[in-house]
């Protein structure tokens, strides 16, 4: 089952007490990423406007250079984040979405997707009450996001 | 956004009150505890004792987690480790620094995230003096604010009895001013500052901050009576060789200028002597009556007080205002003076934590907003801001939209074109807009600049 993240890149419990360190802590589950790099041009993409889009859902997202493939991470913060969202909720359920700086319309086109499928209420309490990262990874495949 | 501030100085307090105001989360680092509590009870910020470059107090106050870091300590070297620490331990994104000394800037290359990371390095002299001398770029008895480059300038000017804007209404301007496009941006009338609407009558003895495209500012001053006299025969008087004075007499020469400049100082002023090519430097005191008289202080056009001692530059000012000097400024540090000096009748004060602060808070709003200042003693704010893709103020006619109350866009700036905009004028991605709020609504006007999630 092919998934949008891998296993490998699901923090299931952060208890990061900031954005930035939120950022920084999913960075690390990323292989050969350099904190700093994402951590710019994430923070200033959110200083643009925030990517928190309500429903305790943000979707930090930027360009990086040296990316060949989209790269996605997720992490979860039972307590809630402060990510200045658009309704000024706490944000438990973070995908961070780092692409190829081109201009590749599919970008937008899994952005989308995203955030489509987290409007959804199923999608979102699966991801909240999944028992493991492979898990969660599962919910980010093509049938599960098509079907949930 | 998590802010942490060093030094609880005139800049620092300011700076901290400002952006706690606007919500942010702000801690605030000194040594002193009295200038602390003065901090904990004004505004709703945390407060931490101790040396401001120390990492454990960096930590206790919270920098793994802070956005920004802004080091206003009265000391330089402090100031300037204190980013380096905030970089190397704390990975703190922005980091900026006020430094004095001008030696540490004449010198390219030491500044840059592998070198000394400090993101903006502010020297509060500099920065005055700046503010001074902008004033005598067009006619210094008008305030002159720049945007987009220079192609937009916001000129701030006292409305004369006769004047052809004195019993104007707003709507009505175009009849007067023609073919020239202005906005009113800012009406004083009896020391209340307001952004004025279409039924705001003008009238004489009030003052106006007019927004126009910098090609029109000499019809414009024409219009309202202003002679462009080659300003650069005014006689101009200094007093203070300092940081302030040095800088502001060097950059008037390059205008063409040859002030007079009082130094008490003897090596300073034989220092200034020899590094100053058109001024004539003068060894003595600033508060010296027959020293000024001698000098002709009643056929000066401008005076500046700008020694160091707030008090000295205040007594000098009045000195000068005795002699019916019409154009005078007065450097004052102190806050609590600000307010006192305006009662005195001394209007043109210039602060250096004032300015400085300003500074610091205008590239804290980096992204969005490009620019910004302030007008009318603090009670409105003018922002640059460019519109991106996907942001709300985009593609709607202007009466359309929902602005807070006292709030105007004076001009758009597309590409090279400078449009004064009416009720039917739309933003279109890539404009630079200035916008002129009162400050309490700076957010909710942030807001009509932030990009959508699709933004990439």
């Amino acid at each position: 089952m092919h998934s949008l993240i891998p296993a490998a890149h699901v923090l299931l419990s952060s208890d990061a007490s900031c954005k930035r360190a939120l950022i920084a802590e999913m960075v690390d589950y990323l292989p050969a990423m350099d904190v700093d790099v994402v951590l710019n041009v994430i923070m200033a993409r959110e200083q643009l406007g925030s990517t928190g889009i309500g429903h305790g859902v943000a979707i930090p997202h930027g360009r990086l250079q040296a990316l060949k493939v989209p790269v996605l991470a997720f992490a979860r913060h039972a307590r809630g984040v402060d990510f200045d969202a658009i309704d000024d909720a706490p944000v438990h359920m973070i995908i961070l979405l780092l692409v190829p700086d081109n201009d590749d319309r599919a970008h937008l086109e899994l952005l989308a997707k995203l955030a489509r499928s987290l409007q959804r209420k199923a999608f979102r309490d699966a991801l909240m009450s999944a028992d493991s990262a492979l898990e969660v990874s599962n919910l980010f495949s093509e049938e599960s996001m098509g079907s949930l | 956004m998590n802010v942490l501030i060093l030094g609880a100085g005139e800049v620092g307090f300011h700076i901290a009150q400002r952006l706690s105001a606007e919500g942010n989360d702000v801690a605030v680092i000194d040594n002193d505890p009295l200038r602390l509590q003065r901090v904990s009870e004004t505004m709703d910020v945390r407060t931490v004792l101790g040396h401001a470059s120390h990492p454990s107090i960096l930590e206790q106050a919270g920098a793994k987690n802070a956005d920004l870091l802004i080091a206003a300590t009265t000391n330089d070297e402090t100031n300037m480790l204190a980013c380096q620490i905030a970089h190397s331990l704390f990975k703190v994104t922005t980091k900026m620094a006020r430094v004095r000394e001008p030696d540490y800037m004449d010198y390219e290359g030491l500044l840059g995230r592998d070198d000394l990371p400090i993101d903006l390095v502010i020297s509060p002299e500099r920065e005055a003096a700046y503010s001074i001398v902008k004033r005598f770029q067009i006619s210094s008895s008008v305030d002159v604010q720049e945007f987009a480059d220079g192609k937009v300038r916001l000129i701030g000017i006292r409305i004369q009895p006769k004047s052809l804007l004195a019993g104007v209404s707003v709507k009505e301007l175009g009849d007067v001013t023609e073919a020239l496009r202005i906005c009113i941006t800012a009406h004083e009338h009896n020391k209340v500052w307001k952004v004025p609407c279409s039924s705001t009558v003008l009238l004489a003895g009030d003052s106006v901050y007019v927004a126009l495209s910098s090609n029109d500012v000499d019809a414009f001053l024409a219009l309202m009576g202003y002679e462009r006299k080659t300003h650069t025969q005014r006689n101009v008087l200094i007093t203070g060789g300092g940081n302030v004075g040095y800088v502001v007499a060097q950059q008037l020469e390059s205008m063409g200028f040859s002030p007079k400049l009082i130094e008490f100082d003897r090596q300073r002023a034989e220092w200034l002597a020899e590094k100053l090519s058109k001024s004539v430097v003068i060894c003595g005191d600033a508060l010296d009556q027959q020293l000024l008289e001698e000098e002709s202080i009643e056929k000066m056009d401008d005076f500046l007080a700008l020694t160091n001692d707030d008090e000295t530059n205040i007594l000098g000012s009045l000195i000068a205002k005795k002699y019916n000097v019409p154009h005078i400024i007065t450097l004052v540090n102190r806050a609590m003076y600000t307010d006192l000096v305006r009662q005195i009748g001394l209007n043109i004060t210039i602060s250096p934590r004032y300015t400085t602060a300003s500074a610091i808070l205008r590239h804290v709003r980096k992204g969005k907003i490009l620019n910004m200042s302030t007008l009318g003693a603090g009670a409105l704010e003018v922002l640059e801001a460019e519109a991106l893709q996907t942001s709300r103020i985009l593609n709607t006619p202007l009466a359309e939209i929902a602005f807070p109350k006292q709030t105007l866009i004076a001009a758009i700036v597309r590409k090279n074109q400078v449009i004064i905009p009416d009720g039917a004028s739309m933003v279109q991605p890539g404009d630079h807009v200035i916008i002129v709020t009162r400050s309490k609504d700076l957010r909710a006007v942030e807001k009509l600049f932030e990009v959508n999630l699709e933004f990439f």
